[in-house]
């Protein structure tokens, strides 16, 4: 809606007097949509392949640990998943202290956090050292840095929101492939401590990529804070809760969607860990079994850059998108035990390369269907809540679809539940008001326990809007 | 003649007699020879055989053992006995016994032996160790009869004895495993090819295990390389964006000290006035 008033005030502007510099950085405000965005996007591809490409190529440390600390792979693996729930859980005090303070800050300092617990990992002498290190530490600072570097992307775009996600997330599945053999080079001539050193030394790459975040123009934050003046625990207390966004909690579009998303990540990431076991109890070889992993790795990176133009070129909305990727990958997820009972190679080969084509497709989309529904300016706090709530999703869904394999003793029914979540979430998706129509609802009213003067952005706009009349008077 | 030197004769005769009695109460095995295994042969089952020939009694049982174990699902009460191997190769050598039980008389046995070339079957490709450590390589073998073991340095093509003036190797031989300890490994002299060397009496083999010692300071250089790229690129983008456009910067503060003052029309004001003025 803002994109089609600027539109026409644009137009006013050009016929009365050639745009000034500082106009175009105003409506560029009001409708980013590249420049400096594509930086950005590079910095979040670096980013994100430090963050998440790194945090899914540790495996190879952890055969190291297991004869190092002589303990069993089970007390190993909890080092990653004490990583990621750090992560997930950390996200909403990043998106909170991006909204009391800057983004860039907040990613340099998220950075510096995750290269110092890799670096002070290197010198662990005891197990529980690396659960603190590469567990808390570096998973606080891989908080603070994904939810707001995701944010401030999506904040410097409007149309190409998703393609600029896609290619950025594209890095996740590439670096994986990069970093395994790269590891493992890394722990052969440099033994684990060295590895981890220098792995820390590469991770704080992300600082430099945090500080290419150029200081954008603090909206309400301040304005909230001069609105509630002094320190009393009340108000405190009222301040930290709308930096995280809490609000948000109580608005059932933002309700329902986190609870669509949460169902989504029960059954996400059952393939990841169970494809190539199954594909072993099918009857196939090693060789095999990793080659499907493989096959549907690459066919993912391909789906998150696919979808990300295709949901671009605005011919679908982009919560059906969601949707049918969903679907879809829910629907494959259930075929992928059924296609290898036959016996066929091709057949399971064919809906793996599927599934990851599906499955990399919808997460391109999650996060940019966020500022449809809560708005731009809350885009921050939403997305590290969001993180957070679906975080207990993966802790159940992995366990779940273990039990299942011991009791029935082989996947099918592992994979069928979880293709059913992923259909269950579209499913709960189904339910957002609008779902139905044909274009996007328009974006939520501004809170009203503000004066509304106070949403900085907004009335920026708005004092944009209605200046170029009087500006063209004064010039006139 | 005498009664007593008549006495003394028969006992004397009867002595001389014994053995060859108990010779014919003892029974008598019929073995085949010992079967060596040579890796030249094309792999043929090769058969073990037995037969009883002479025995007072009639025996029970028989069966076969191989080092000392019984082989299972091989007792017959045939008196000729054989034992197939189909395929034959290093780990199935080993000394071989036929048994007869008997009812009344202790068990027969015969020998045979099956000998082949060592084989190798067991040792690391390579041994990374950081300085200081301890290093410990190993070599397993199968075959029969148990090999002597030898370890060597390799240096391209020409072999040397490893040198123990330093004190710090020790080797432990067993049947058919070596190992070779390297005490607070040497950087310098420590590191490169061994091989060790596994040899009977029908011939030999030998395996190479790398030996690399890792420096305690080889990680700092990639290290401090990584951190001066980061501290660079971080310096090089604040000063860009320092010297681009620092009206930028005023720009983007502007709107936070004018909403304090919540006079919307002086920001107007001040922001057409920037505005003019570029």
């Amino acid at each position: 809606m803002e994109e089609r008033h600027t539109c026409t005030d644009k137009s006013v502007l050009d016929m009365t007097n050639p745009k000034p510099k500082a106009e175009s950085q105003s409506d560029e405000a009001e409708d980013p949509d590249g420049g400096w965005g594509w930086v950005l996007v590079g910095a979040l591809f670096v980013s994100t392949s430090l963050v998440f490409g790194l945090m899914r190529s540790l495996g190879i440390f952890f055969v190291e640990f297991v004869q190092y600390f002589d303990e069993s792979a089970h007390a190993i693996s909890w080092i990653s998943s004490t990583g990621l729930a750090a992560q997930q859980f950390f996200s909403p005090l990043g998106a909170a202290l991006c909204n009391a303070y800057n983004a860039r800050v907040v990613v340099m300092t998220g950075g510096l956090l995750a290269g110092l617990g890799l670096i002070l990992a290197s010198q662990a002498t005891r197990l529980y050292h690396l659960y603190l290190t590469m567990g808390v530490i570096s998973g606080l600072g891989w908080g603070l840095v994904f939810t707001p570097m995701v944010a401030t992307v999506m904040a410097h775009f409007t149309r190409r929101r998703t393609l600029a996600l896609g290619l950025a997330f594209s890095s996740i599945g590439l670096s994986s492939f990069a970093f395994n053999p790269l590891f493992q080079l890394l722990v052969e001539k440099y033994a684990w401590r060295g590895a981890l050193l220098i792995l820390g030394g590469l991770s704080l790459n992300i600082v430099p990529c945090g500080a290419l975040i150029r200081p954008r123009r603090r909206s309400k934050a301040p304005a909230k804070v001069d609105s509630e003046t002094g320190s009393s625990p009340v108000s405190v207390l009222r301040r930290i809760s709308s930096y995280l966004e809490l609000s948000l909690l109580s608005e059932r579009p933002y309700v329902t969607y986190t609870l669509g998303i949460t169902l989504l990540n029960v059954g996400y990431f059952v393939p990841y860990f169970h494809l190539v076991a199954h594909s072993r109890h099918a009857g196939f070889s090693e060789y095999q079994s990793a080659f499907v992993m493989s096959a549907a790795g690459a066919s993912d990176i391909l789906g998150r850059i696919v979808s990300g133009w295709f949901s671009d070129l605005g011919h679908f909305r982009l919560i059906h998108l969601l949707s049918a990727w969903t679907t879809l990958a829910g629907v494959f997820i259930m075929l992928l035990p059924l296609s290898s009972l036959s016996g066929s190679y091709s057949a399971l080969m064919v809906i793996s390369l599927l599934y990851g084509f599906c499955s990399g497709a919808l997460t391109s989309v999650v996060f940019v269907v966020v500022p449809l529904i809560v708005g731009v300016e809350r885009m921050m706090g939403a997305l590290g809540l969001l993180q957070l709530i679906e975080s207990g999703a993966g802790l159940l869904g992995t366990p779940l679809s273990g039990f299942l394999k011991d009791v029935t003793g082989n996947y099918v029914a592992s994979f069928i539940v979880a293709g059913s979540f992923l259909i269950l979430g579209t499913l709960t998706m189904a339910t957002l008001p609008h779902y139905f129509s044909c274009t996007d609802p328009p974006p939520p009213p501004q809170r009203s326990s503000l004066d509304d003067k106070h949403n900085g952005l907004h009335s920026e706009l708005e004092h944009m809007t209605s200046s170029p009349s009087s500006d063209t008077n004064h010039r006139v | 003649m005498h009664p007593n030197a008549v006495m003394l004769a028969v006992v004397f005769l009867g002595n001389l007699m014994l053995p060859f009695i108990s010779a014919q109460n003892e029974p008598k095995i019929n073995a085949s020879d010992q079967i060596i295994l040579s890796a030249d042969t094309p792999i043929k089952p090769v058969t073990l055989q037995c037969n009883l020939t002479t025995a007072q009694t009639p025996h029970k049982e028989s069966y076969w053992m191989k080092n000392g174990k019984e082989i299972p699902d091989t007792r017959t009460e045939q008196m000729n006995t054989a034992y197939r191997i189909n395929k034959p190769r290093a780990d199935v050598s080993g000394e071989y016994m036929c048994v007869y039980t008997f009812d009344m008389a202790p068990n027969a046995n015969a020998t045979i032996e099956v000998k082949a070339k060592p084989d190798i079957t067991g040792h690391k490709r390579s041994e990374n160790k950081n300085e200081g450590e301890n290093a410990m390589l190993y070599c397993k073998s199968v075959g029969y009869p148990h090999p002597t073991w030898t370890w060597r340095k390799v240096d391209g093509t020409s072999y040397t004895d490893i040198d123990n003036s330093t004190g710090r190797f020790f080797i432990t031989n067993r049947d058919n495993y070596t190992e070779l300890n390297i005490l607070n490994l040497d950087i310098n002299t420590d590191p490169g090819k061994y091989e060790c060397n596994a040899t009977n009496v029908i011939g030999n083999t030998a395996e190479i295990t790398i030996l690399r010692v890792r420096s305690h300071l080889a990680p700092l250089w990639p290290f401090l390389g990584v951190l001066a790229e980061i501290i660079i690129l971080v310096v090089i983008i604040v000063v860009y964006e320092k010297r681009k456009t620092p009206d930028d910067i005023i720009d983007d503060d502007e709107p936070v000290g004018p909403m304090k003052t919540n006079s919307t029309n002086n920001h107007k004001d001040k922001n057409i006035r920037q505005r003019n003025t570029k």
